[in-house]
């Protein structure tokens, strides 16, 4: 029979198509084809992979050779980071980051890059093909940075490093200027260590250790806004260390979320009145958060892979699995990678009160082609 | 103002692109999105010109209206009506790549989105756990990348090829 050009199915099919595969091997050989169904997943895929598929669990190899659970863990003899998809929990994929990645302090994971600290350098590495991006030099100060995330993907003009290292400065890059380089940018005294960074509806948002919310601009000048938001009702904490605020867009709303030795809670923002409010149930959303990363997403829908709505999916930083908790019964269950549940004796606590460090630990990742790379 | 039995009765004369013709009832017919919004408009005087479909093509689009505007009836007929239109579905869709092709392109064309979906779910079928090589292979699709960019994708994905 005489062949046709299926390379040239018109966009609606191709769209239909990407639907009906839902596995990652498939999305990526049918990416491998040819330019235009290449192009194509591409240019959708952001729409609609981000906010309706669970991202991927970053698993790094020796995270837990000094932890409580490596016993209980298969996979201990992994020599690679693997990446774990829990709609597929059966199989797992290498990351191709190298290994010497892992001795390499993590300061964060923003738009599908982890941020690393290498010497007087941050790199940029792509969770899954490993390609490294290269800002300039680090200004020669020893300073102890201790966060790092980007406002917009590298590929756009907007997207800007920002580097955290005291609670009074922060040097940022834009990485598509002519001649980038970093510059120091002054916050206000008042302000404590920055938690989370995150980018919702153009603006970018920022809350600090005390869970107090910071809007940052940078045109014409950079300038620090601290938002008076009410509605928190904070148990007294000893250090910030009890709180871990984290931003997370979540249908449109932005939500705040606390975590605690025991539990968690989740509050919206109000923007009309500008208080906090608490959320009993996120319908049918999941959220997904981690420590080493610490860039928090939510998921919708995710009973069309087998997850639960109404649950935080929990990474790191203490065990060698992730957790859900579900906001209905404020109850949680431990899961090892391939999604085997962990027997709910072994753990007393949903994050250990001991501060742990939070590098290499799992994280939860998108790759880079859903975001368009 | 026609009755519905009036309507029922009335005939539409289809001519695919290599001048064949097809009387089909209105209910077949309204299946296309395109060819409905034509009866509303008002101009379906003498058969509807089809440039983009041949007459093999139409021939099996037009068995696949048949069946689906006949669904409704069924319903009442069968308990489980579903798995009925699904496992006629599966056997019509189940056709060479290249009829799989021109009916797809054919429902883009028509508006018909239920057997663009089915084609495409076939299309998603044959693509599921094969190596690039093989989908190639199978849809007769040209590498077009660059040398260069194949390392590229090998070297990102190397368990694609394996």
């Amino acid at each position: 029979m005489e062949s046709r050009n299926w390379e040239e199915l018109p966009n609606l099919a191709l769209f239909s198509v990407l639907l009906s595969l839902p596995s990652l091997p498939d999305l990526f050989s049918f990416a491998g084809v040819c330019r235009a169904w290449r192009s194509f997943l591409r240019s959708v895929a952001p729409e609609i992979y981000l906010s309706c598929r669970p991202p991927l669990l970053l698993f790094t190899p020796y995270s837990q050779s000094h932890r409580r659970l490596s016993q209980l863990s298969p996979h201990t003899t992994a020599s690679a980071f693997r990446l774990h998809a829990l709609d597929h929990p059966s199989i797992s994929f290498k990351s191709l980051l190298p290994d010497e990645t892992l001795a390499t302090p993590c300061l964060g994971y923003s738009h599908g890059h982890l941020l690393l600290l290498r010497r007087r350098e941050v790199l940029l590495a792509d969770v899954l093909t490993g390609a490294e991006i290269h800002p300039p030099t680090l200004p020669p100060d020893r300073y102890t940075y201790y966060y790092a995330a980007l406002t917009a993907p590298p590929s756009s003009p907007d997207c800007r490093i920002l580097l955290f290292y005291s609670r009074y400065a922060l040097l940022c890059c834009r990485l598509g200027d002519p001649y980038p380089g970093w510059a120091k940018l002054r916050l206000q005294p008042f302000v404590s260590y920055l938690a989370h960074v995150l980018s919702f509806k153009g603006r970018i948002f920022a809350v600090d250790h005390g869970a107090k919310l910071l809007a940052f601009d940078f045109d014409p000048d950079f300038s620090v806004e601290m938002l008076k938001v009410g509605g928190l009702r904070l148990p007294p904490a000893k250090d910030g260390w009890e709180f871990r605020p984290r931003l997370v867009e979540c249908g449109g709303e932005l939500l705040l979320v606390l975590m605690r030795t025991t539990r968690m809670d989740v509050y919206r923002l109000d923007f009309g009145r500008m208080v906090w409010v608490e959320v009993e149930n996120l319908g049918d959303f999941s959220l997904f958060i981690d420590f080493g990363g610490k860039c928090p997403v939510s998921c919708a829908n995710p009973g069309s892979w087998g997850g639960r709505s109404n649950c935080i999916y929990l990474a790191g930083p203490d065990c060698v699995c992730w957790k859900r908790y579900s906001l209905d019964g404020k109850t949680w269950r431990g899961y090892y990678p391939d999604g085997k549940p962990i027997h709910s004796g072994s753990f007393t606590h949903l994050i250990d009160t001991q501060p742990q460090p939070h590098w290499p630990s799992p994280i939860w990742v998108y790759p880079g082609l859903f975001f368009g790379l | 103002m026609m009755s519905l039995a009036a309507q029922k009765e009335k005939k539409i004369v289809l001519r695919s692109s290599d001048g064949e013709e097809f009387e089909v009832e209105v209910a077949t017919a309204r299946q296309s999105k395109m060819i409905s919004n034509m009866i509303n408009d008002g101009c379906v005087e003498g058969s509807i010109p089809l440039f983009n479909v041949d007459a093999r093509t139409l021939a099996k689009v037009i068995e696949y209206c048949r069946r689906h505007a006949g669904a409704t009836r069924i319903l009442d007929e069968y308990d489980n009506p579903n798995e009925e239109i699904k496992s006629w579905d599966a056997t019509y869709i189940d056709v060479h790549q290249t009829i799989l092709y021109d009916i797809l392109q054919a429902a883009d064309y028509l508006e018909i989105k239920d057997l663009l979906d089915l084609a495409c779910e076939q299309v998603a079928n044959i693509i599921r756990g094969k190596h690039v090589e093989e989908i190639r292979n199978t849809f007769n699709i040209k590498n077009d990348f660059t040398v260069e960019e194949e390392k590229e994708i090998r070297k990102q994905h190397p368990w694609l090829f394996e």
